[in-house]
């Protein structure tokens, strides 16, 4: 590593291009000569992760035309995953989540299925309980039982539908998963307080928290202590070290990694994970390990990112 | 990917009141940080509480500034009297006397502190020395008043554009639903810059890259509020050209530096 002091600095931007200089002559980004050999190497070097299985548990797909601002496509969705090194991702469809009517749910619901066709080993999907349209989402979940599905378990997001914790539609998916030992993806909308309750009534269920449940203390309490309980690691903005402040409050078994993907971007999710200051082995089991225990053979069978 | 980053967000360093976890306690632990992230230099300054704040600060910022070469000292500039007579419209002078390229805003404290001072007959004069030797001028979004929607919160910021068109401004952090009001702005006005820490969403760099002069995006991490994986991980995982991430995560801050301290004719 080369070091430059600001005089320097100030005298050799004079003499190279100031529109797009290539090197202020600092530190640079680069693996070892031999190429990457950890997780943090290949974050440094902005290349995919292949020194271990990124499955990414937490994304969205839209059914739009390229060139759209948004929602965005499986396609894009692909391709950053490709540049990212994730193998597989399960996601659930953006027009799902914000249907209005039963066409439209079904439809969000039949466009992923075509979607698996496409990828058929990159891509999961989780069906989307819409609680106001409760009969079209109750039917939707058989989709789940179908053999060889792609469908691997349910989103709930209870913040754009304002809908509690414990409200009675949401209670029919979590009796879905306990009877079905389902991951259930939940963001969560009103009524936090009622979901200690729900651990220990559906413990065959595995509940997800989108986005570590905004770092709330007492909810990362409640996910250490009831053993189906986990947290996914996607964020917008997340405070300085914040991987490792989730491991040593949950434990680095209840972390799963999501990149929100393609809500946010794919790169400073992944990078998290890569540049946290946590051992190789617990990068492992963020990225990949956990998510292989909690969904088990409802996945892929390996990492083909490298096929 | 080969990208040198500058760090252009001024980072706080020292100890805060109330304390702010994750702070860089000295210059030191932030040096650590930074190679930890593969950054080569950063912005900063150093946090102190006096009735004198920004004097104070700028007095340990400018000490701390000799202990490394990769570390650029941000001026804070004072926009509250903290004695009677006291001028405040002689900082750019200061400034540059200093050896300081860059100047931000920070919230002042105590019994004479406003209200976010942005309004030109507030500051004007302030940013007429900045604008006079081309001395950029970090604005936090957060001292933007961002009520309603934020249908006014970018008004004085135009404000600022219009008045003095060739002070470079910094917006640092905007968030992610801020863009529909930056874009048109940026258009407009080639002075006004934007970190890119929190523009967050699926490909949005890109978008923006495509929709604004890719001059006026700044790579900064926001450091200590937020983990420096955001910002670097967005640039690192770009399918953006390598010329344009490297103008982004360094060469149009250095661009901004290079003119900065120079009086304008």
């Amino acid at each position: 590593m080369t070091s430059i002091t600001r005089r320097t600095f100030l005298a050799g931007v004079a003499a190279v291009s100031t529109r797009f200089p290539q090197d202020l002559g600092s530190v640079t980004h680069t693996g070892p000569e031999t190429g990457p050999r950890t997780a943090l190497d290949e974050v440094r070097a902005g290349k995919p992760i292949r020194s271990l299985e990124v499955i990414d548990t937490h994304g969205h797909i839209g059914d739009t035309q390229s060139g759209a601002v948004w929602p965005r496509s499986a396609d894009l969705l692909v391709q950053a995953m490709d540049r990212c090194g994730t193998s597989q991702i399960v996601v659930s469809p953006f027009e799902g989540i914000l249907a209005t009517t039963n066409e439209q749910l079904r439809s969000a619901n039949d466009m992923c299925a075509r979607v698996a066709i496409r990828y058929p080993r990159r891509m999961r999907f989780y069906v989307v309980l819409q609680p106001y349209l409760l009969e079209e989402s109750r039917a939707q979940l058989e989709r789940i039982l179908a053999p060889r599905s792609p469908f691997c378990g349910i989103k709930l997001h209870g913040a754009v539908h304002n809908y509690p914790v414990n409200g009675p539609a949401y209670k029919i998916a979590y009796q879905f998963a306990h009877d079905h030992s389902l991951p259930v993806l939940l963001h969560l909308g009103p009524g936090a307080d009622a979901l200690g309750s729900i651990g220990a009534q559906y413990p065959q269920m595995k509940l997800i928290l989108a986005h570590f449940a905004g770092g709330n203390g007492s909810i990362l309490k409640l996910v250490r202590e009831q053993p189906n309980f986990l947290i996914d690691t996607c964020t917008s903005s997340a405070p300085r070290q914040i991987v490792e402040h989730l491991r040593d409050t949950c434990g680095v078994e209840k972390i799963l990694y999501g990149s929100d993907s393609a809500y946010l971007g794919m790169g400073s999710q992944i990078a998290r994970i890569g540049y946290a200051r946590i051992s190789e082995q617990e990068k492992a089991q963020i990225y990949g390990k956990n998510a292989r225990t909690v969904f088990g053979d409802r996945l892929s069978v390996g990492p083909d990112v490298h096929s | 990917m080969q990208l040198s980053f500058f760090d252009a967000s001024p980072v706080m360093v020292g100890e805060a009141l109330p304390p702010f976890p994750g702070s860089f306690r000295d210059p030191q632990s932030l040096l650590a940080e930074m190679d930890h992230f593969g950054i080569g230099q950063s912005m900063f300054f150093q946090y102190a509480f006096t009735p004198e704040v920004a004097p104070r600060m700028n007095e340990l910022t400018l000490a701390a500034a000799k202990t490394s070469q990769r570390l650029w000292p941000c001026w804070i500039l004072e926009t509250t009297p903290a004695f009677v007579g006291e001028r405040l419209n002689h900082q750019a002078e200061l400034i540059v006397q200093s050896g300081a390229k860059a100047a931000r805003l920070f919230p002042t404290k105590g019994p004479t502190a406003t209200a976010p001072p942005l309004r030109e007959y507030l500051i004007g004069d302030i940013l007429s020395g900045l604008e006079r030797y081309r001395i950029p001028l970090f604005i936090p979004e957060s001292m933007l008043d961002m009520d309603q929607l934020g249908l006014r919160a970018y008004d004085p910021i135009e404000e600022f554009c219009i008045a003095f068109p060739r002070l470079p401004l910094i917006i640092l952090e905007p968030r992610y639903n801020s863009a529909p009001f930056l874009i048109p702005l940026m258009k407009r006005h080639p002075n006004l810059h934007i970190t890119l820490t929190l523009m967050g969403l699926f490909e949005q760099l890109e978008t923006l890259s495509a929709m604004v002069p890719v001059e006026q995006l700044i790579f900064g991490t926001g450091l200590p509020n937020f983990d420096g994986s955001i910002a670097t991980g967005m640039l690192l995982y770009s399918p953006l050209p390598q010329t344009t991430l490297q103008a982004i995560a360094g060469g149009n801050m250095q661009r901004l530096l290079t003119h900065s301290g120079k009086e304008a004719r």
